[in-house]
């Protein structure tokens, strides 16, 4: 067990370097010329190499060798501006120690894991720190997706099961074809149909938090659009379970089949329904970008929208690596917890 | 369903032939009536995405000014656009890229996955913890972003310029590399997973007790029993480099200008449905709406007829 | 058993409405008894300080907290310029290099803490403004460490010393403001109240440039106290190491100036809030205006002293369809029309539809004075190379459907680069090339493959090679803008790609003269034809104005003629010569004179658009009454 424990956290820890990898590859190996994204095209060549140097992007990305020169032979003089900051003579020879410091630990690759893991990330433009943006906008995204996924589950649990009391009846080909159509309109269509509809009824609603209740037509437009997927799976879940033998042998011996249902088959079907539901809340912090764009809600979806439009790197993988982070903490807890207290699954 | 009785073989009945996986798919799958359905509908739609192109050759320069955003009506089905252009030609030559791009994303992701899913699973160990970390490193990153700073990164950018192997990233082309990036990570998983049951298998551990080598025990013995994962996958995948193009459409970030797409369609279409103009967002998320139940059907019931547990005799 | 489903309920319960409760504890009116102007704003502000000022938005966020020495008067059309800080119109020599300007003597600047705090030890004192202030001002702009481009752009080359001086700031590190103390000869302050400026040649349009907010003034306690050190809690202080300094305003508690508002709430790409400014001097609304402007009622409110509002709250909406969403439901006080509801909003003889009408809402119109147009790169080979194919181009693209379709007619077709407002417009008279005739089109286009055959310049099949046009801009406009473009090439056979790229990387593309054709236009920043016509002088190629690289040696002459003769028949004469010769060589094909089209619900009073003013938020007036009792905020 504790080997299990253990070997799942090293594999965690490596995630989550990947993840900082993966971010900063992303973001500034293809960022293009941040300094004239940020300064505008008629800034000098001096302007821009001083802000790069300001917010350390002169340095070389991922691997410094500028130190290697100095012990493999004289210095060369020291060349243009492409890697300003780190040159210069080398004076004497510097020890290995020195050498290998400098090769890792004086990149941008360095400089932004000690940044965001001690959560020191600010944004380029505005220089707020992520942290005081995040704690500002999360309460809104939050707002839309909590309610979205606490009313989502009760409603689609209720379908599912009422969809699979009922198999192979009517109902239960009409619930699954309506489950199915759900899925297949597009997310913006509910997005657009829902909006128009609440215009056309209550213009008030349709934008905006100017009243607090204005926030159930994004919750209402989530919940609907992801029904038709939920109610699918959840009926695959509940009638997995129903298959089982021990189902079975309750209903020969004469057990009603609600009681069986509600004391038996539901409470089985939480595990995976909840792991789900559990893997999902690292994005719930991001909030729908699309709901939050249509509907004017300030939060962290639609700011992280405009960070990337607004080259904002810093921003844009802050946010990226703390949901990454959560996730993957996210899924550690549950195998963890599985390993603990299903004792059906083994350890590999 | 557990093997009943029925499944056993008896001596009252002549030994069936051997059927394969497939023929024995084939044939309930050709039984199975919705099934058969939405592969005609599948097949239309590709059809008319080749169709349309020699049908409306000739709708770059079918603007009229003179009839922008009219209602259906005799002369236009579906009404006309802002350009008064006819919205039925540009619906059905929207069916052009959301072939392609299903296709191609597809095309790319699905072979991706397997290939490293087989060799995780097949490997072990390093080549296994590599992979894996690899795509749970990519499925933490929520796939919207990872699509949205890819095509980002993609603008204005060409690879391999001025060669015969010039690939524009900023418009259809970076769409599907994007799209590919972030969805190999299904199939990769699904046939690590598989990979791992069938190591276990008598023939694999036969294979490698008679001296094969292991690239070749992978290619003859694993991989072709991987395929009716693979195109299952690429099957539901396509529902998902479909919506994928619409969203990115929407953002601005989908094809170049001038490619009918019903991604653009819907995007444009944002300000006309408050207005009271439904029929291009109609047209759009109708044509939209049969493609993906199509495919959806035709992908379970492909999944439950290669699902070796359920085979009947 | 039932317990856990009851518990279930009760979660699902919770988690539902929490939101709304927490939601509703947030929405608290803190404005009681204020009077509260509410606006969306499309873009974000990118800068609070005046020396970096280079955008719209900006600028007009900066106009209700900063003021420059002069102004336009808000009523009067044509522009009049009136002075704002200045007591009067400055004197100037008659060799036209030196002026002398007087400064009003007890403005007063907003309180702030970098004055120091009155006897109670709480409240933040203020002084009045001096002539050194604006030395300070016009130095920062020239200051290296500052990105300054607008305000640069103005005095580069013309003021005596400047650029000297921006060459000895690169000796100082940025945050060593001891550079402010280098003297500047061609900017003194003679007296407390009296500031010299010594040009290196005349230049006309100099009042004109002190107008913009880019020259209010700014204290040296400003720099001393905001820029030297940090607040570090509990009302305490501790100064910021020199090399960690920045030179430039970034936070609200940074803005001191004598505008009629402050600064108080300030996210950048959110919220903005400004609050009435106590110790504003007495300013009263004007008393006369255009002769239509008493019978619309805009000046019910002449004479009485301004602002009217308390407080203005702007949020920021990027997307049209909200921010129009948001006026339709009161939430906002005006609104743009976005152009796919135009035609249910407005009707075809451009009058406001009786359904919007009725809800109290109304209409006004501007004219902007402003040009958009297709550019061409001056340097590209195959533009240079055939001036027939540029003029083809311009016969080829139609114009009128352009406007009509895309901007649903709400603008003017421009027959030369000059906004029809302006001198010499009517004079110069239409381009030949621009006007929209096919058949035209098609001969120019042979001769162009002539041309360029005789350049080498067509491709493999001997025709003309593909065009590549770009545009700034991902959003659904610039993408129908775009399939419009292909359209008129493909009509004369020209095969054109379309890029649609962000504004950053447009600017960058273009910058670096690696842009074919790209879309592009200019807002005035002053009525003097100069304005536009310099952007073609050659010499501004290096300076950055100049991105068509246009260079005409004839054109350049008359240009540095005109440049220093202040407003005369001649001069006119001469900027005629200009516009014809951009008529003949077509280094860009205008496409649009906008015209803007604004929605105000009825309780915005005395709302007039100024073409080149900002800071005309004081003279609104909102009648907060009629607006509750129409359902607004």
């Amino acid at each position: 067990m504790g080997a299990y424990i253990l070997r799942r956290l090293i594999q965690a820890a490596f995630t989550i370097f990947g993840v900082m990898l993966i971010t900063f590859l992303l973001f500034r190996l293809v960022a293009g010329d941040v300094a004239a994204a940020h300064l505008g095209p008629k800034v000098t060549e001096q302007q821009k190499r001083d802000w790069l140097h300001k917010h350390g992007y002169d340095k070389p990305k991922l691997i410094n060798k500028s130190l290697w020169r100095c012990r493999s032979g004289p210095a060369p003089p020291a060349s243009g501006a492409s890697t300003a900051g780190t040159t210069g003579s080398c004076g004497a020879r510097p020890p290995w120690s020195t050498v290998l410091k400098s090769t890792f630990l004086d990149t941008q690759f360095a400089d932004y894991l000690w940044k965001t893991a001690t959560f020191q990330t600010r944004s380029l433009i505005t220089n707020e720190r992520l942290i005081d943006i995040i704690r500002q906008r999360a309460p809104y995204s939050l707002a839309i997706t909590v309610p979205a996924m606490a009313l989502g589950w009760a409603m689609a649990m209720v379908v599912a099961t009422i969809v699979a009391y009922y198999r192979a009846s009517l109902i239960d080909y009409v619930g699954v074809f309506l489950a199915v159509l759900g899925m297949c309109i597009p997310y913006l269509a509910f997005i657009m149909a829902g909006q128009y509809l609440v215009f056309q009824l209550r213009p008030s609603m349709a934008f905006g938090l100017s009243n607090p209740f204005n926030i159930f037509v994004p919750v209402t437009i989530a919940v609907i659009a992801g029904l038709g997927g939920q109610v699918r799976f959840y009926r695959t879940v509940i009638l997995d379970e129903a298959n089982r033998d021990y189902v079975r042998t309750a209903l020969a011996k004469g057990l009603p089949l609600p009681a069986v249902m509600f004391k038996h088959i539901l409470r089985n079907c939480m595990l995976p329904i909840l792991t789900q539901l559990i893997l999902a809340i690292p994005f719930l912090i991001l909030g729908s970008l699309l709901l939050e764009s249509f509907f004017g809600i300030p939060g962290l979806g639609d700011q992280l929208l405009s960070a990337i439009t607004n080259r904002d790197e810093p921003i844009v993988s802050g946010e990226t690596y703390l949901t990454a982070l959560i996730y993957t903490l996210g899924v550690l807890l549950t195998d963890i917890s599985y390993a603990i207290f299903d004792p059906r699954v083994r350890l590999t | 369903m557990t093997p009943t009785a029925a499944d056993a073989p008896d001596a009252s009945r002549p030994e069936a032939p051997g059927r394969s996986l497939w023929s024995d798919a084939f044939r309930r799958l050709s039984r199975d009536r919705a099934a058969v359905a939405c592969f005609a509908v599948i097949c239309l739609y590709v059809f008319v995405a080749v169709y349309a192109q020699f049908r409306y050759a000739d709708f770059h320069t079918s603007q009229d000014y003179e009839r922008r955003n009219q209602p259906p009506s005799r002369a236009h089905w579906l009404g006309t656009d802002v350009f008064g252009r006819d919205v039925l030609a540009k619906t059905l030559l929207g069916a052009k890229v959301s072939m392609t791009v299903g296709f191609m994303a597809n095309a790319i992701a699905v072979p991706l996955g397997l290939v490293l899913g087989s060799m995780a699973g097949f490997f072990g160990r390093r080549v296994d913890d590599l992979i894996v970390w690899v795509y749970t490193t990519l499925a933490s990153v929520p796939s919207i972003i990872l699509l949205i700073a890819l095509k980002y990164a993609f603008q204005g950018l060409v690879l391999f310029r001025d060669t015969w192997a010039e690939i524009d990233l900023s418009g259809i082309h970076g769409l599907y590399i994007a799209l590919a990036v972030t969805s190999w990570i299904g199939t990769c998983r699904l046939t690590r997973a598989e990979t791992l049951k069938l190591k276990s298998m008598d023939y694999v551990t036969a294979a490698r007790a008679s001296g094969q080598g292991s690239l070749r025990i992978l290619l003859r013995h694993i991989i072709p029993n991987l395929f009716h994962l693979a195109i299952i996958n690429f099957t539901l995948g396509f529902v998902g480099a479909i919506t994928a193009e619409v969203i990115l459409s929407f953002l601005g970030l989908g094809v170049s200008v001038g490619t009918p797409s019903w991604g653009t369609m819907i995007n444009a279409a944002r300000m006309d449905l408050v207005v009271g103009r439904w029929w291009e967002f109609a047209s759009a998320v109708g044509a939209m709406f049969f493609i993906v139940l199509s495919l959806n059907i035709f992908g379970d019931r492909l999944r439950d007829a290669l699902d070796p547990r359920l085979r009947v005799g | 058993m039932v317990k856990f489903y009851v518990l279930a309920v009760l979660v699902v319960f919770g988690l539902v409405f929490a939101p709304v409760v927490l939601l509703a504890m947030r929405e608290r009116n803190e404005y009681e008894g204020k009077v509260v102007l509410y606006g969306s704003y499309p873009a974000k502000v990118k800068s609070i300080d005046p020396a970096t000022c280079g955008d719209t938005i900006s600028a007009t966020m900066q106009a209700n907290v900063y003021e420059p020495l002069y102004a336009y008067h808000y009523l009067k059309r044509p522009a009049e310029l009136i002075p704002c800080l200045a007591e009067d119109m400055p004197e100037v020599s008659p060799d036209g290099l030196t002026y002398t300007i007087r400064i009003l003597k007890d403005v007063k600047y907003a309180r702030n803490e970098c004055f120091g705090f009155e006897s109670d030890g709480r409240t933040p004192r203020t002084r009045t403004v001096r002539a050194e202030d604006f030395v300070l001002t016009i130095k920062r702009a020239a200051d290296v460490h500052i990105q300054t481009p607008m305000a640069w752009t103005f005095l580069s080359g013309r003021i005596r010393g400047l650029d000297e001086f921006r060459e000895r700031c690169k000796q100082y590190r940025e945050g060593d403001f001891s550079r402010y103390d280098l003297p500047v000869e061609g900017v003194t302050a003679v007296d407390e109240h009296t500031l010299r400026l010594t040009l290196v040649q005349p230049y006309p349009q100099m009042v004109h440039v002190l107008a913009m907010h880019s020259y209010s003034p700014v204290p040296r306690e400003l720099i001393d106290y905001h820029l030297t050190s940090e607040p570090a809690g509990n009302g305490q202080r501790r100064p910021i190491p020199v090399a960690q300094r920045t030179a430039q305003i970034t936070r609200p508690d940074q803005t001191v100036g004598t505008g009629p508002y402050i600064l108080t709430k300030f996210d950048r790409s959110g919220e903005i809030i400004f609050e009435r400014n106590p110790d504003y001097r007495l300013v009263t609304y004007p008393t006369e205006g255009e002769p239509s402007d008493r019978q619309k009622g805009l000046l019910e409110d002449a004479g009485k002293p301004v602002p009217f509002v308390d407080v203005l709250r702007y949020d920021f909406v990027p997307e049209s369809l909200p921010a129009w969403l948001g006026f339709l439901s009161r939430r906002y006080d005006t609104s743009a029309i976005p152009p796919d509801v135009f035609t249910s909003v407005i009707s075809p003889d451009r009058q406001l539809l009786d359904r919007w009408r009725r809800q109290g809402i109304e209409l006004v119109t501007y004219e902007e004075p402003s040009v958009f147009w297709m550019a061409f790169n001056m340097e590209d080979p195959v533009l240079r190379a055939s001036r027939s194919l540029r003029h083809a181009i311009c016969l080829a693209y139609d114009v009128e459907s352009y406007i009509d379709v895309l901007w649903n007619g709400r603008g003017r077709r421009p027959v030369n680069i000059l906004p029809d407002s302006f001198p010499g417009h009517r004079e110069a008279g239409p381009g030949p090339y621009y006007r929209y005739d096919p058949a035209a089109a098609r001969a120019k286009l042979e001769e162009a493959r002539r041309e360029l055959a005789a350049a080498g310049l067509l491709d493999a099949n001997g025709d003309i090679p593909p065009l590549s046009l770009d545009l700034g801009g991902l959003d659904e406009f610039q993408r129908r803008a775009g399939d419009f473009d292909r359209q008129q090439f493909e009509k004369i056979g020209l095969r054109v790609k379309i890029n649609l790229m962000d504004w950053p990387t447009l600017q960058q593309k273009v910058h670096n003269k690696q842009s074919q054709l790209y879309g592009m236009g200019w807002h005035a920043d002053y009525p003097d034809p100069e304005n536009f016509l310099q952007l073609f002088y050659g010499p501004n190629i290096e300076m950055g104005t100049n991105n068509t690289n246009y260079r005409n040696p004839e054109f350049d002459a008359l240009y540095e003629k005109a440049r220093v003769m202040n407003d005369s028949p001649e001069r006119l004469d001469l900027y005629v010569r200009m516009v014809r010769i951009l008529n003949e060589d077509c280094p860009v094909l205008p496409t649009l004179q906008p015209e803007l089209f604004l929605l105000k619900h009825a309780w915005v009073k005395n709302n007039k658009r100024h073409p080149f003013g900002y800071g005309n938020s004081k003279y609104i007036r909102i009648d907060a009454d009629l607006r509750r009792r129409m359902g607004g905020r």
